[in-house]
Parts: C-alpha cells; structure tokens; sequence
C-alpha cells in the first residue's frame, strides 16, 4: 500500500493532525508532511478527529477553515493546540478570524509545501515554547501532549518558508 | 230527249262526292303528317328540355360525365354518328368530349387545329358552319375541306357556344356514312341546347376557378402557417421547406430566396435545397431595391452589367425568371426569384399576381426571422453579460475550486521530486502520487470548461435537456460558495423527469441567477436562516418545474411585478438584472417564471418548462 500514509516506522516524532474535507487536499498534505518525518494523520471532518482524539494525541492541526457541520473555528474553539489554517478564500471576514483566533498559521492555496511544513515547525516550536511555560497544549480539558516538539526524527525539510501565507 | 232527272243530280252529286272524298282524304294526309311533325318537334322539345334541366341541375362534379351523357342522347336522336364538344381555354387548346356511334371512328382528342382555320374563325365569331356536302364549303376554307375529308365527315354542323360572352366552346355533330342536310329549324332548335350547353360550361368554369381560387387561398394560409413558427433556430429548413411548397403549387422549377437590406447590402440566399452560397444577383437586388418586379424572359436578355447575375442564375439552372421584391410593411428584406429552364415560361400573368401575394408572405415570415434573430442577438449579449456578472459573484469559491487542486498537485509533485531522489525510489508510492495529480489535474480542467461553457458566446442551442442534470451542474458550481456562506444546499430531485428542449447553457444561468438571488436573501445584517432547496418535479402532464425555495427575508408583494424587470434591485452593489435576464431566457424556452413567499418565511421562485414533445431531434440549427 501506501508508504507515506500508511508508515509504521514514523513512532515517536510528534503526531500532526490534518483535517481537511477534501480528499486529495488532505492526502497530499499527508504525504508531505510524512515526507519530512512527522507522523501525521488524516481526518475527513472535524467530527472524525474528535472521535480519533481520545487517547490520542497531536502536537499540531492543519485544519481547513470551511467544511460542512463543524468547520474549522468551531473546531478551534474545542482544542488548545496549535493549529494552521488553510483557506481558499481571501475574503476579509474569514482572514480578520483568523488572525483573531490566534492560530498559530494561515496558508491560503495554494500554498507551497515548504509553507506547510514551516508553518508546522513554527507551530510545534510555539507550542514547545509554551509547554515549556503554563500550557499543556491539548483539549482545553489538557489532553493532547506535545512531546519533542521542535523537529522531527529525520526531518528531510530544508529550511522553510516564512512560517506560512500567501505563496 | 233528255236524261232522267234523277240522272241529271246524280252526276254532281257524284263529282262532287267524289271531290270531297279526295279533299277528306288530302286532309288526313296532310294533318296526319302536320300531326308527325307536331309529335317530333314535341318530343325534340321535350328531349332539349329535359337535357337543358339536367345540365343545370348537375352537380359541378358530375358535370363531364353529364355533358358527355347529353352529347351521346343528342347524336342518337339528331341520327348523326359523331359528336363532339370543344371547350375553349384561353386561347390554347380545349379538351374535347366526343361520343361516336360504335361502327364510326371518334374524333381525335386533340386535332391539328391549323387545318380547320376557316371553321375556327367562323365559330369565333359567333356563326354557325353547316354543310351537307364537303364541296358546299366556300373556297377560302379549301384546307378545312381536306381536314373534314381526312376526318371522313360527309356532312356537318357546329355550332358556337355563348352564355352571352365571349365564345366558350363549340357543339358539332358530324354525318360519316351518309349525306344529310341541317334544317334552318333544326339549327335554331339547336341554338337552344347551345345554349344550355354553353351554361353549363361557364358554370363548370367558374367552378374551377372558384376551386382554383380556394386552392390558392388554403396555399397561401398554409405558407402562413407554416412560415408563422419560422425562427431564427429553424430558419433554413422552414425556408426550405416553404420555397417547395412554393415551386410545387406555382409549377415552377425553381425558388430563390434573397435576403436583401435596404442599405444594399446582400444577405443569405436559400434554394429548394437549403442554404446557397453561390447566389449574388448585385444587378438584381439593385433592381428589387428599387420596387421593382424584374422579368427575365432569357438569360440573354440581361444587361452586360448583370454579368455575375447572369453566372448565378446559369448556375442555379434559370433560363427565365420573375423576380419580385419582398417588403414587409415598407421595408425591403428581400427578393424572391421564381425560374424555369425553360425560356419565356414565367411569362404567365396568372403567375405574377400569385407570386406577389406569396411573395408577402414570405417577407413578413423573414421580417420576423430577422427580428427575432435580432432579438436573440441581444438576449445572449444580455445574457452573457448576466452570466459575467454572476461568474464575479462566484469568484472566490471558483478560486477555491482551482486553488484545492492545484494545491494538491504542488504537494503530491513535491513529495514525488523527493521520493525521487531515493537510492530504490518507491514506484507504487510514485504511481499512487501520479494517479492523484492526474485526478486532480482533470477536476481542475472541469473546473475551467464549465466556465468556459458559461462564458462562451455562442449560437443558441436547442437540445433535449434533463433539468434535473442542470441542477446538478449548477449546483457544483456554488458549493464551495455555500460553504463560505454557510448555506446548505439541498437538491430534491424528482425521478424520471421529462425532458426539456433548449439551451443547456441558459437554463443553467437561470438556475445560478435564482441560486445566487437566494444566496445574497440569506446574507447580510440580519441573522436568518441558512437552507437552499432546490426542487424538481413535472408540472402537470405538458411541463416540469425547478422551484428554489430561500430562508431569506422574502420578497415584498408589492415588489412582485417590479421583480423581473432589468434595473430593479434591493441590493447595494447588485445590478438587478440576474432575475431579468432569468425571465428573459424563461420566456424564449415558452415557460414561466414567477415568484412568491413562503408560508414560514423565505421566498420560492419557480419556473417551469414545457415537455419536450419532438420525438427526433433537428439537424442543421
């Protein structure tokens, strides 16, 4: 089948969660993102994740804005774990909500995937930041733990972008 | 000595007896002969009147078999052997009935008339030719004696037929075995049948003409009706069709169609056979412009500046013409040609008076053809100005729909190149990789053909449609708007939905006008509700209707008429013209569109369709 969704040996870099309601969006987000070493998952909706999350964990969310029944703000407001918006829309409202909401990226397609996985690194580096501090970066009930947030076993990522945005 | 007295009486008495008896006896002779002549003349009287009232009570149907039946009685009882009725026909040659006695030759249906002049002329004007003998003819009619000779007529008797006219016919009767003579008394008595002979072949001629003329009259209303559905979709065939009906009707070879301007310029030409485009008749269309009928009895008769007239007409096989100028009110829009291959056969006046009442016809069928064309021209400019104006509506979720997959292709290449660069490059992650970007690369060229099938400009369409396809289409397009707008779209789509006929592009702007109306109802200041449905179902047996129900504000009802109308608006940076141009398209596929609100609030509109009832589809539009 396939390596990069489907990878065993991926075990103990921090678990990035992509929720997209797209299909070939959130499996190329996959493969990217396996491709630089993280474990990742995929979810088809918010719902889905919420069902995966107990006794899982992700250090990070790549979570598209709009899907139908919970879309991505509703979803945010459930997690306190860093996420990175995708977007297709540059309309005003959605952007002044996001940069409102405190997420931790925005991409907006399209998107380069340097742009994800820096995105991603900065994330994981905030959130690293702020375990270190006060917070335990998971449901707001504290049950996602990020551990050795910073980079991956064997991150094959070159020096990202700019932490995300417009391409 | 004298005779005895009694002697002496006895012998006058005698002669005198003698004389009375002989006068008694002329007397019988002479009445019972006057009682013979009496008895005949009453039965020849009897015999005309009984023909005279049989041939006026006749049916018009009926009436050659009756002529025919009269003629037979009238030679038997005249003991002639041949008999023959000429009808005339404007001068050319006129069907003949002719009865013949059995052991007698009849009389050719058509004789060679120039070798009867002298009689011909005589019975023109008005008089009798009556001869016993052959050599009783005048000398001038020395010809006519050698054609009765030919025709083995000994003795004869025509007699010119006039219902107070011009002469319509002639009665004659010949005499082939014997030699006979023709009364002063039988002639006149004859007279009388002419008479009634003559008519009944006026009112046989009337008739026909009459018959001819409601003929004529159910051609033209035909033409009428038929040309009344032209439309600029169907123009070609129902020319076509209209210009054979033309030809066979007129009996004439050929129909050309001109389509002319006022301004000089030539337009499309059509033949029986469609669309031409080797018609250019620059000499021609100067003349119709002009008002006037062109008579072209030769091709040769052309002026030397009618040289590519005169090729075209070559081409299109007319070696004699008629052209007349079509106007429909005062404006010129066209000629119409009617030709033979035969020179000088459109010469017939007859022709001329009919082609210019068909030739009114035609024009006002191509006036409406053009103005309808007209008028279509400037519904798509509307039209694909409304669907311009909508594509900006959609923009941003058009953007989303290109940007999710070339995003993913990005990705997906990205992670290839890397996989790729590996000692043992993973193939089946690399064909799984290729297989998404193809996947992705195809939704992307649907994205772009659907919009370009919304921005083309094009010739209208008229195919059978599923409505229900429509929708769907439709409903693709804005899904990803539904989303930024948090508007859930509902199809309720009715199984087995009848066909449409028309414009697939065009009623997919009427569903995106309607969607997109009920989009910017459900947005704004004012929290409301946020469910689209769209419903299809058939509207009786003859129609199918797509009902758009909004949780909008609702429309005001006194705002219902205005609604359609191009301009109107409630929205700040509408243009008001996506419902206008939505009953517009409506209108011209022969639906209904209309607009009322819901019982718990929100606004339907709903247009319905008539059922495609073609069985075939139409070539050629």
């Amino acid at each position: 089948m396939n390596d990069l969704l489907n990878n065993p040996t991926i075990l103990k870099s921090p678990t990035i969660a992509i929720v997209d309601d797209d299909a070939s969006m959130r499996r190329s987000l996959l493969r990217v993102v396996r491709s630089a070493g993280y474990r990742a998952e995929m979810f088809a909706s918010a719902r889905e994740f919420l069902e995966w999350l107990p006794g899982n964990r992700a250090a990070c969310l790549v979570l598209d804005v709009h899907m139908n029944e919970m879309n991505g703000f509703e979803l945010q407001e459930r997690l306190a774990v860093p996420i990175i918006f995708i977007t297709a829309h540059d309309d005003a409202p959605t952007v002044a909500r996001i940069e409102r909401s405190g997420a931790a990226g925005h991409l907006q397609k399209p998107f380069d995937p340097s742009a994800v996985l820096s995105a991603i690194r900065q994330a994981l580096r905030v959130s690293h930041d702020r375990i270190g501090g006060r917070e335990s970066g998971g449901l707001t009930d504290g049950t996602i733990q990020a551990t050795d947030p910073l980079s991956p076993p064997s991150s094959c990522e070159g020096s990202g972008g700019d932490g995300g945005g417009k391409p | 000595m004298g005779l005895p007295w009694h002697l002496g009486v006895d012998v006058p008495v005698v002669v005198l007896g003698t004389v009375l008896i002989l006068w008694l006896l002329r007397h019988r002779a002479v009445s019972r002969h006057a009682q013979r002549l009496l008895k005949d003349r009453l039965r020849f009287e009897t015999q005309l009147s009984e023909l005279s009232a049989k041939l006026i009570h006749i049916e018009a149907s009926g009436l050659d078999a009756a002529l025919e039946a009269a003629l037979r009685q009238m030679v038997t009882f005249l003991e002639a052997d041949r008999g023959n009725l000429d009808e005339y026909r404007d001068g050319a040659h006129g069907i003949r009935v002719s009865w013949a006695e059995p052991d007698v030759a009849p009389l050719p249906a058509i004789l060679a008339v120039d070798h009867l002049l002298w009689t011909a002329d005589t019975l023109r004007r008005g008089a009798v030719v009556r001869f016993s003998r052959t050599d009783e003819l005048p000398p001038e009619a020395t010809m006519d004696r050698m054609g009765y000779e030919r025709l083995g007529t000994r003795s004869h008797l025509s007699i010119p037929l006039q219902a107070g006219g011009p002469v319509l016919g002639v009665l004659s009767f010949d005499s082939v075995r014997r030699e006979r003579t023709w009364p002063d008394d039988l002639v006149g008595r004859l007279h009388l049948l002419s008479e009634a002979f003559a008519s009944a072949l006026e009112r046989k001629r009337m008739e026909l003409s009459l018959a001819e003329r409601l003929r004529f009259q159910r051609f033209l209303s035909s033409l009428s009706v038929r040309l009344s559905h032209v439309s600029a979709a169907s123009l070609n065939e129902d020319i076509q069709d209209a210009l054979r009906s033309i030809v066979a009707f007129l009996d004439v070879e050929r129909a050309v169609l001109l389509e002319l301007h006022e301004s000089g310029v030539a337009g499309r030409s059509w033949t029986i056979d469609g669309p031409v485009d080797s018609a250019r008749f620059p000499w021609l269309s100067l003349q119709l412009l002009g008002g006037d009928i062109v008579r072209v009895a030769r091709i040769d008769e052309l002026p030397v500046e009618a040289a590519e007239d005169r090729t075209s007409a070559l081409t299109l096989g007319l070696e004699s013409f008629v052209a007349l100028p079509l106007r429909a009110g005062k404006t010129l829009v066209g000629g119409l040609v009617l030709g033979t291959f035969v020179s000088g056969a459109t010469e017939r006046a007859e022709l001329l008076e009919r082609v210019s009442l068909v030739g009114e016809v035609v024009a006002n069928a191509l006036e409406r053809a053009h103005a309808e064309r007209e008028v279509g021209r400037l519904r798509q400019e509307l039209a694909h100005i409304g669907r311009v104006s909508a594509l900006g509506e959609l923009s941003a979720s058009l953007a989303h729909e290109l940007n999710q997959p070339l995003t993913a292709i990005l990705n997906n290449a990205h992670v290839a190149q890397q996989l790729l660069e590996a000692d043992v490059p993973n193939v089946g992650e690399l064909r799984e990789i290729l297989a998404d970007i193809v996947a992705d690369d195809q939704r992307a060229a649907k994205v772009i053909s659907r919009l370009r099938a919304l921005l083309k400009k094009g010739e209208l369409d008229h195919a059978p449609l599923d409505l229900n396809d429509i929708v769907r289409e439709v409903a693709e397009l804005v899904r990803s708007d539904m989303g930024v707008r948090h508007v859930s779209l509902t199809l309720d789509l009715a199984a087995d939905l009848p066909r449409v006929r028309g414009d697939r592009v065009q009623l997919q702007q009427v569903v995106l006008n309607i969607v997109l109306n009920g989009l910017e109802a459900m947005s704004g200041p004012h929290e409301r509700g946020h469910a689209l449905v769209v419903r299809t179902a058939r509207a009786g047996t003859a129609a199918v209707k797509v009902a758009i129900a909004d949780e909008g504000k609702g429309i005001d009802t006194g705002d219902v008429d205005r609604l359609f109308q191009p301009l109107y608006t409630t929205k700040p940076e509408g243009l008001g013209m996506g419902l206008a141009i939505a009953r517009t398209i409506v209108d011209a596929h022969g639906g209904e569109l209309r607009a009322f609100n819901n019982p718990d609030g929100g606004a339907t509109f709903e247009f319905s369709l008539p059922v495609d009832t073609q069985p075939v589809p139409r070539h050629g539009t």
